[in-house]
């Protein structure tokens, strides 16, 4: 299993790879794609200064310190002119040795292919990809690998990886999601919608709205760990969001071929500490040691732990 | 053209609904879930809505192996030429597989656009939708047939090759295995998990959400986020977007 871990900056690529990580992923957003676009439509699922490397020549120096890089596309809904610019940008990509590129549309795969395109796809969580036959079908299309939704279960993982024919990757730290991402049609530009503060008003029956306001907290309570704990680092700096430490030797055993860490529009230092905390629980699981008292113990928060609502896999 | 209207099992329209879709003679049942996997039919509740006499379209969810195995045992039971409305591209690849005779029809969480309730629509107005090499695929698959809830001025099905349904009353927002509702019986470790038990709650309530910036009615029901529209300006939709269905389906499913 590798650790794949997200960038936004070169020097960032050059941080990272010494801490540990094994591969790296990130979106590019030359400049000229806002100023033909516009900025609600986003080239892929960060914003282009908050999360994106802002230009091929940075894209290059990434690429340069030689570990595996992968490139984000991964929005949705995209017009022909705008799939015509991705198709130009990936290609420009790969020649810079890009060794994926990370799509979430089917259409903009086909798109890719008739382009002339061939880099291997690697298909984003946004897929939604929740059986074998979706695996199979977007082998079918050419990917090598498929980024599992945060919201399959462990016994799932399992299940898929015993007959995928794809390489499996799944999160293992930060940003979660009460919603599946790929059944998600609404834009971070506008900040996360699930981290809304609605006003609700449920109509339960009348016996059963006694827990209503308790459940509702809990709700909150799950929201408030989805986004990192209130974007918040532990004692000992890591970052406090969703975690699959306690899981990582079960993926390692499924055959799971990377663990990813989310946060492409977090700060150096955070990736860092991620970088730092998943490598540390990684190397202690290819060694053959437990690893979770050294995740909970690092971690520093048994009160949030205990919770299980930071866990990825509950 | 001809334009038919299509109905859940169940439902009827009352008030303005009914005098809004009187252009439409009903020719389709509707039955099925497209969010949520725990209210996949029986294959009793299926029998139940094919006996109202017009053909079937049934609806299905993101799956896993599990339910995807479900789902195929249905299959086996529905009338040659029913239709499927699929959600997840593992089931269209299991309806080629072994259930050709069903009609695969694309779901409108696979018509991939923005249909954020805050803030403005997006411009210009995008889907994979007007991609030729995804059209093309899909009809290499069998897939002639989409369901739309966001109806595009842009888009004009016929032109694209394509026989599109107009879902009424809701655009989906935004759905996943987590529900907010579902657990509520649950205690606090064991709630909001992905695939966890729940107590059907969905079939009893549902919730009103506001907030500051929305510029549409919004509700939650079961696991799924939808915006609610009335039928103002339906005919004109239907006429500028070349539908060849219109279908009301008050519960969406829950």
């Amino acid at each position: 299993m590798r650790l794949l871990a997200p960038v936004r900056t070169p020097l960032e690529a050059e941080m990272l790879l010494h801490h540990g990580a094994d591969e790296l992923y990130c979106g590019v957003t030359p400049p000229d794609w806002v100023s033909k676009f516009g900025g609600l439509q986003w080239l892929n699922r960060r914003s282009p200064a908050g999360g994106n490397l802002q230009s091929l020549e940075e894209l290059a120096r990434v690429v340069e310190r030689g570990a595996p890089v992968y490139l984000a596309l991964n929005s949705v809904g995209f017009t022909a002119e705008q799939a015509d610019y991705l198709a130009g940008l990936a290609g420009e990509a790969v020649a810079l040795g890009v060794r994926a590129l990370i799509v979430a549309d089917v259409g903009l795969m086909l798109h890719l292919r008739k382009a002339g395109v061939q880099a291997p796809f690697h298909v984003s969580t946004l897929g939604s990809a929740f059986n074998r036959e979706a695996l199979a079908f977007y082998a079918d299309l050419g990917a090598t690998r498929v980024v599992l939704p945060r919201q399959v279960t462990l016994d799932e993982v399992e299940a898929l990886a015993a007959v995928s024919p794809v390489e499996l990757e799944a999160f293992v730290l930060n940003d979660g999601c009460f919603y599946d991402e790929g059944s998600c049609s609404t834009t971070h530009s506008l900040g996360a919608f699930c981290l809304v503060p609605w006003e609700e008003e449920w109509d339960l029956p009348p016996d059963e709205r006694a827990g209503l306001a308790e459940h509702l907290a809990d709700y909150r309570r799950l929201l408030w760990s989805n986004d990192n704990c209130g974007s918040r680092p532990s004692p000992g700096g890591i970052p406090l969001g969703p975690c699959a430490m306690c899981a990582l030797d079960r993926l390692h055993r499924a055959g799971v071929a990377s663990a990813k860490i989310a946060g492409r529009e977090g700060g150096g230092l955070r990736k860092i500490a991620s970088v730092q905390f998943v490598r540390a629980c990684l190397d202690r699981v290819l060694r053959g040691e437990d690893v979770r008292e050294f995740a909970r113990a690092t971690r520093g928060v048994p009160e949030i732990c205990d919770t299980g609502y930071t866990c990825y896999f509950r | 053209m001809t334009v038919e209207g299509g109905l859940r099992w169940g439902s009827r329209a009352e008030g303005v609904w009914a005098e809004a879709l009187q252009p439409w003679p009903l020719r389709r049942t509707y039955v099925g879930n497209e969010f949520c996997a725990r209210r996949i039919p029986s294959a009793k509740e299926l029998r139940a809505a094919a006996e109202a006499g017009l053909p079937l379209t049934f609806l299905t969810p993101l799956v896993t192996d599990p339910d995807l195995e479900r789902l195929s045992g249905l299959f086996v039971g529905l009338p040659t030429g029913s239709e499927v409305v699929f959600q997840d591209w593992g089931v269209l690849r299991r309806l080629r597989s072994r259930h050709p005779h069903l009609e695969p029809v694309m779901g409108r969480t696979l018509v991939r656009m923005l249909r954020d309730p805050r803030g403005p629509r997006p411009t210009p107005l995008a889907s994979d939708l007007a991609l030729s090499a995804f059209r093309d695929f899909l009809l290499a698959q069998g897939v002639r047939r989409v369901e739309v809830d966001a109806p595009r001025p842009d888009l004009h099905f016929p032109d694209l090759g394509l026989e599109a349904h107009l879902l009424v009353p809701y655009t989906f927002v935004a759905s996943g295995r987590s529900c907010m509702i579902g657990s509520l019986s649950l205690p606090a470790p064991q709630k909001f998990r992905p695939g966890g038990p729940c107590g059907l709650e969905c079939r009893r309530s549902s919730a009103e959400l506001s907030a500051p910036g929305l510029r549409t009615r919004l509700v939650h029901r079961g696991n799924t986020a939808l915006a609610v529209h009335g039928p103002e300006g339906l005919a004109e939709q239907v006429a500028r977007g070349g539908f060849r269905r219109v279908v009301y389906d008050p519960e969406a499913g829950f």
